[in-house]
């Protein structure tokens, strides 16, 4: 039922977060975080 | 209260906050909105179930749940920004961020272009990502207890009251 390690990976790659959910460097620095 | 009584796994939460209305099960839209809000299950940091209600075809298909995942990505984003312009969520059922920008230059400057509130929606969900992510912080966890983490099917049809 639960579908969430399909969609999971596919949020946090759209994000720009890592495998983790932790925020990248790179999207850290587009945001000026 | 589950956890006071010895069966935390009953606790139908994230983050320590309950579900609300929307049945992950059926519309897993929403169980993406429950495991990623910052604040734990709420409908108000993204609201999925607006563009399924609007009427996708092909709703159970995989297709539908890349899509979703996708969308999940969009709302956070424009929640964030109507929170930031301190309106009602329920503008958001009638104004998009064409309709917020012009009234949030009116009141602090021409700076808060539609490009700029679209940044400062996404700087918000990011900086509040990151809180969470710390490692004291409580709300570290990305996940779903329960239903809409169990492999539990729900009832066949609803029951009628």
């Amino acid at each position: 039922v639960s579908k969430l390690p399909e969609m999971l990976p596919k949020y946090y790659a759209a994000r720009g977060w890592d495998a983790g959910g932790q925020v990248k460097p790179d999207t850290r620095a587009r945001l000026g975080l | 209260v589950q956890a006071k009584y010895g069966h935390p796994e009953l606790s139908m939460t994230v983050k320590g906050q309950e579900f609300p209305a929307y049945d992950s099960r059926g519309i897993q839209g929403m169980g993406l909105t429950y495991a990623t809000s910052n604040r734990g299950a709420c409908h108000l940091r993204s609201y999925t179930v607006a563009i399924r209600s609007a009427g996708h075809p092909g709703q159970d298909r995989p297709a539908h749940r890349r899509r979703q995942a996708r969308t999940g990505d969009r709302l956070p984003g424009r929640h964030g920004r109507v929170r930031l312009a301190g309106i009602c969520i329920f503008t958001s059922f009638a104004w998009g961020l064409a309709d917020v920008a012009p009234q949030v230059a009116a009141a602090c400057g021409p700076e808060f272009t539609l490009e700029n509130l679209s940044k400062i929606g996404e700087r918000i969900w990011n900086m509040e990502r990151d809180f969470n992510n710390r490692p004291a912080s409580p709300a570290r966890t990305t996940t779903c207890h329960h239903a809409c983490s169990t492999n539990r099917p729900r009832p066949a049809r609803p029951r009628a009251w």
